[in-house]
C-alpha cells in the first residue's frame, strides 16, 4: 500500500502516523511561547529602566524648585519669588532625564502646597503645568503622608511626572503604560516660594 | 543517444530514491528551525545584558553627579573627571568608549533640544563633548552615555537604536552644585 493510497483510504488515520516534520511541529508550539517570553522580557526591562527615569525626573525637577537661589519677596517677608522662566526650565529638565526615550507622552506639574497639620493634608497654592498637561486647580486637597507634618514645614513643593509610552515601540499591539512618580519636599531657602508674575 | 537516456533514466532513479529517502529528516528538520533558535536566544541573551548595563550606567552617572554636587571636580580637567568616572567601572564597559558631557544646565525651557549630544548617521558624535564645570549654586547637566555593541542575529532580530548598529544607553543627572563648605 503507497503512501497516497493509505492517504486517500484514512487522511486522519495518515496525518496522525505520520512523523514527518515534526521538529517543525514541535517549533511551531515552542516559538510563540519562546517569542512571548522574549517580548515580555525587552517590555518590562523597557518599563523598569524608564520608571526609573521617571522617579529620577520626579525627585530632580522638585529638588531643584525647591533649592531655588533666593530672592526676596517684596510683597511677603515669608516668601522667596520664582519666575516663571525659571520655573519652566526646571520642569523641562525631566525631557533631558528621559532621553532619548521620547516616543512616549512626557507630562509634569509642580505645585505648592499649604500644610495642614490638623489632618495631615496640603492645600495647593499655586500648580504650574508643563506643556500639554493641566495644573492642579488651587484649592485642591492633597493628602499627605503624617511624616511632613511633622517636619514643621507650612508649605510643601509637590512634584508629579507621568510617562504614557507604548511597549515595545508599537511592535506589538499591546496596550500603553503610564508610569507616574509623585516627589514632595519641603522648601529649603526660604518658608514659602512665591511665583513671580514679572517673570 | 543511447547514452544519453542511460543518464536521464539514472538521474530520474537517483532523484525519485532522494525523494523517497527519509534518512537525515531530523537534520534537515533542524537546519530550517536553528535560525529561530538562535535569533530568540541571542535576542533574549542581549535583552537581559542591555537592561543590566542600563542599570549598571545610571550607578556610574550617579557617582559622577556627586562628585560635582560636592565640589569634588572643582580642579579636574576634562579627562581627569573621565577617568574619575571611569574608576567606578569595572565589568561591562570600555571605558575608552563612554561618553561623559558636563555642562551649565539650560536656563530656559525652549533651549533644552540642543542640550544633548547628537549623534550623525554612523553614530558619531556631531560635536565634541562639552566639560564646564560653573561655581556654586550652578544648575549642572551631565550625561553620560555609551554606544553598547548589538550583535545582529538571523531573521533580523536586531535592537540597535544608532546608525551603525549599536544600542544608545544614556543616562542624566539634572542637579545644583553644593556651595563649598
Amino acid at each position: 500500500m503507497t503512501a497516497l493510497s493509505r492517504l486517500r483510504a484514512s487522511p486522519a488515520r495518515y496525518f496522525l502516523d505520520n512523523a514527518s516534520g515534526v521538529a517543525a511541529v514541535e517549533m511551531a508550539f515552542i516559538a510563540p511561547v519562546a517569542l512571548t517570553l522574549l517580548c515580555v522580557g525587552f517590555a518590562g526591562g523597557q518599563t523598569l529602566n524608564l520608571n526609573h527615569k521617571v522617579v529620577l525626573a520626579a525627585h530632580s525637577t522638585t529638588d531643584l524648585v525647591a533649592r531655588s537661589i533666593y530672592i526676596q519677596d517684596p510683597n511677603n517677608p515669608q516668601g522667596e519669588l520664582l519666575g516663571y522662566t525659571a520655573l519652566d526650565a526646571d520642569i523641562a529638565f525631566s525631557q533631558l532625564i528621559m532621553y532619548p526615550d521620547a516616543n512616549g507622552t512626557l507630562t509634569e506639574v509642580m505645585s505648592e502646597l499649604e500644610v495642614n497639620t490638623g489632618n495631615n493634608t496640603g492645600v495647593v497654592v499655586w500648580s504650574r503645568p508643563s506643556p500639554g498637561a493641566t495644573g492642579l486647580p488651587i484649592g485642591t486637597v492633597i493628602t499627605l503622608d503624617p511624616s511632613y507634618s511633622a517636619t514643621g514645614a507650612n508649605y510643601l513643593l509637590y512634584g508629579q511626572v507621568n510617562y504614557t509610552f507604548q511597549p515595545l515601540g508599537g511592535l506589538l499591539s499591546l496596550p500603553p503604560i503610564t508610569l507616574s512618580s509623585t516627589e514632595t519636599l519641603t522648601i529649603r531657602n526660604a518658608p514659602q516660594i512665591d511665583l513671580d508674575p514679572n517673570s | 543517444m543511447r547514452v544519453s537516456s542511460f543518464v536521464a533514466s539514472r538521474s530520474a532513479r537517483a532523484l525519485a530514491r532522494f525523494w523517497r529517502c527519509d534518512k537525515g529528516v531530523n537534520a534537515i528538520e533542524f537546519a530550517f528551525v536553528v535560525p529561530i533558535i538562535i535569533a530568540i536566544l541571542l535576542a533574549t541573551a542581549q535583552v537581559g545584558v542591555i537592561f543590566t548595563a542600563q542599570a549598571y550606567l545610571n550607578e556610574v552617572a550617579e557617582t559622577g553627579m556627586r562628585t560635582v554636587l560636592t565640589n569634588q571636580a572643582n580642579n579636574l580637567t576634562q579627562d581627569q573627571f573621565k577617568s574619575a568616572i571611569c574608576s567606578n567601572v569595572t565589568a561591562l564597559f570600555n571605558c575608552a568608549n563612554l561618553i561623559v558631557e558636563l555642562e551649565q544646565a539650560p536656563s530656559t525651557a525652549a533651549s533644552m533640544s540642543t542640550a544633548m549630544p547628537q549623534f550623525d548617521a554612523n553614530g558619531n558624535l556631531t560635536q565634541p563633548t562639552t566639560y564646564t564645570l560653573a561655581p556654586a549654586p550652578a544648575q549642572m547637566l551631565l550625561v553620560v552615555m555609551y554606544q553598547w555593541p548589538v550583535i545582529g542575529g538571523p531573521l533580523g532580530l536586531n535592537f540597535g537604536s544608532l546608525g551603525n548598529g549599536a544600542y544608545l544607553l544614556v543616562s542624566t543627572q539634572v542637579f545644583m552644585i553644593e556651595p563649598p563648605t
